[in-house]
């Protein structure tokens, strides 16, 4: 659906984005993540035909961004940063001045538009003018008007930045309900959004690419944390040896039968710690990795070079 | 192509109607046409008044010279006022409000945004001067008015302020403050007035060329009735060229980012 290649865009003389190169299959809902500055939105903008990169190539939808930017822009629904709300209009006629925008037929445009503020609950606010909604409903309108002409692909900027926690639930409980009707990119500084919402995240630093995977496996290839089930005599021995393998950083007992041992880093860790707890003839129940959360693997790719 | 001019201006035109800024140009167009009409008003009953007396009586009343062609002057004059404030918002609202990215990124072109604004205020324009095309009318009830002058002169009216407006949403295209974009547009509308009357005292060369750069300047013949084709063709070219202008200034604000 998306297919990024070398793209890179000045400001000036300063890089946003440097060479990214990424990749979003159909139906995926893909996590754009980074530290604010990073080039998210940037590269949202490019993806969307609004800014021209400086270099490389990018193809949405199966279009390239410079020779078919019209075909794509009918196939996608775009939710920028500040949602653009002609703010003296009314809800229902904004979404279908909004519909006719974006080339829907004029006798689907009532029907479309119907659709949209259901699925966004708008309907007891469709004849408000929107600059009287509080700004929760204001980014549904923005949602909403995303995608009314049901795009095949939706690119939403931070669509939870600046709301309550109650409204950022209801957002998030929005678009996990498109799933599978839209592909979806969506981008966040919110960690839990994207292990609650996507199933693959692409990590962005400072304008480049970080990591690009799905969840499952960035959280297991970054965990460092072992449960370590034994049962034996010398524990307070056990933990003293485990302490002297050189990755370990530190060893807690949390049930009579239960460690936890967290590394510094994970080098065939596990061989170790096992064969430490048979030389100490211990039965070794389980020995299990622990996913790491998604903030850890952030941090560890953002915060640490 | 037309459908999307045609959305984008019924758009505008129906947000028009919401804005309070919008009522203000009308409500001062109004006022001030019907002051001024009133004015002539008055110094034309005068002359009717000494074309009765018995010394005067070969003297022949013509409403249209001595009424109407000034009429239309004035509000050549007044349509430059208020003009600056229907075009004020056209591009820069949409760009501080950021609801160009809105329009920049739906498969509609640069060229359709443009024409479709320029179209929106047209209608307004030219709704204002239906309105005062009545006065003619109630003015007919006094003596015989040729309307066909008459039509000519708002011809020349309307190609005049299709001119300004076209202006006004390019100036307005340079900016996000719909206030700079006011000031600006006004004061270039008042140096076409002013160039307009100092031409004549700058010797034979540039009275010719600033009376032609003045777009003010062109609607005078049309107010007489006369219809000159090199006027036609002045004006649309200045509106193509300044549309032309319009849409190259959006599509190098996005190059800018």
């Amino acid at each position: 659906m998306i297919k990024v290649q070398n793209l890179t865009k000045f400001y000036g003389k300063t890089a946003a984005i440097d060479g990214i190169s990424f990749q979003v299959n159909k139906g995926e809902i893909v996590g754009f993540l980074g530290p604010n500055g990073a080039g998210k939105s940037t590269t949202m903008k490019i993806l969307t035909c609004f800014l021209p990169p400086t270099s490389g190539e990018a193809e949405v939808c199966g279009f390239s961004i410079f020779q078919n930017s019209m075909e794509i822009k009918k196939r996608i629904g775009y939710l920028p940063e500040n949602p653009p709300l002609y703010k003296e209009m009314k809800v229902r006629s904004y979404l279908e001045f909004v519909a006719n925008l974006k080339g829907v037929p004029f006798s689907q445009v009532k029907s479309f538009t119907n659709e949209a503020i259901e699925k966004c609950n708008l309907q007891s606010y469709s004849e408000f003018e929107i600059f009287k909604l509080s700004k929760g409903y204001k980014q549904r309108v923005g949602l909403a008007q995303a995608l009314i002409h049901k795009p095949e692909l939706l690119i939403l900027d931070e669509p939870t930045s600046g709301l309550d926690p109650t409204q950022i639930h209801e957002v998030r409980n929005l678009i996990t309900s498109l799933a599978g009707k839209h592909t979806i990119l969506l981008s966040t500084h919110i960690l839990p959004e994207v292990s609650m919402t996507c199933e693959k995240v692409v990590i962005i630093n400072k304008g480049k690419i970080a990591a690009c995977d799905s969840v499952e496996n960035l959280t297991r290839s970054f965990a460092l944390t072992y449960t370590l089930k034994v049962r034996g005599e010398n524990t307070e021995k056990l933990i003293s040896e485990l302490h002297q393998i050189p990755e370990v950083s530190s060893v807690d007992l949390e049930t009579n039968e239960t460690l936890k041992i967290k590394l510094k880093e994970d080098r065939e860790t596990a061989v170790k710690i096992s064969n430490c707890a048979f030389k100490n003839e211990f039965l070794l129940l389980e020995l299990k990795k622990e996913a790491a959360s998604l903030e850890e693997v952030f941090i560890k790719l953002v915060f640490t070079e | 192509m037309l459908k999307n001019i045609y959305i984008i201006a019924s758009k505008e035109i129906k947000s028009y109607f919401l804005l309070p800024s919008t009522y203000v140009a009308i409500a001062f167009f109004l006022l001030l046409s019907g002051y001024l009409f009133n004015g002539l008003l008055h110094s034309f009953f005068k002359t009717m008044a000494l074309a009765n007396l018995p010394e005067y009586d070969s003297l022949v009343v013509n409403i249209n010279t001595l009424f109407l062609s000034p009429f239309i002057l004035n509000l050549s004059f007044v349509a430059s006022i208020i003009l600056p404030i229907l075009t004020m918002g056209t591009l820069a609202e949409e760009r501080k409000l950021s609801t160009i990215e809105l329009l920049f990124t739906s498969p509609i072109t640069n060229w359709e945004i443009v024409i479709g604004k320029f179209f929106a205020v047209l209608t307004l324009y030219t709704f204002l001067l239906t309105i005062t095309f009545s006065y003619s009318v109630f003015i007919s009830f006094y003596g015989e008015v040729e309307f066909l002058p008459v039509f000519v002169g708002y011809c020349g009216l309307f190609l005049m302020g299709a001119t300004l407006i076209s202006l006004g949403i390019f100036i307005s295209s340079t900016t996000e403050s719909q206030i700079l974009a006011a000031i600006g547009t006004f004061v270039v509308f008042f140096l076409l007035w002013v160039i307009k009357s100092i031409a004549p005292a700058l010797g034979e060369t540039w009275e010719s060329i600033l009376l032609y750069v003045s777009v003010v300047n062109h609607v005078s013949s049309f107010s007489r009735g006369i219809f000159e084709l090199r006027n036609v063709i002045f004006y649309l070219s200045a509106i193509s060229f300044a549309l032309f202008l319009t849409r190259n200034s959006l599509e190098s604000n996005k190059w800018k980012g």
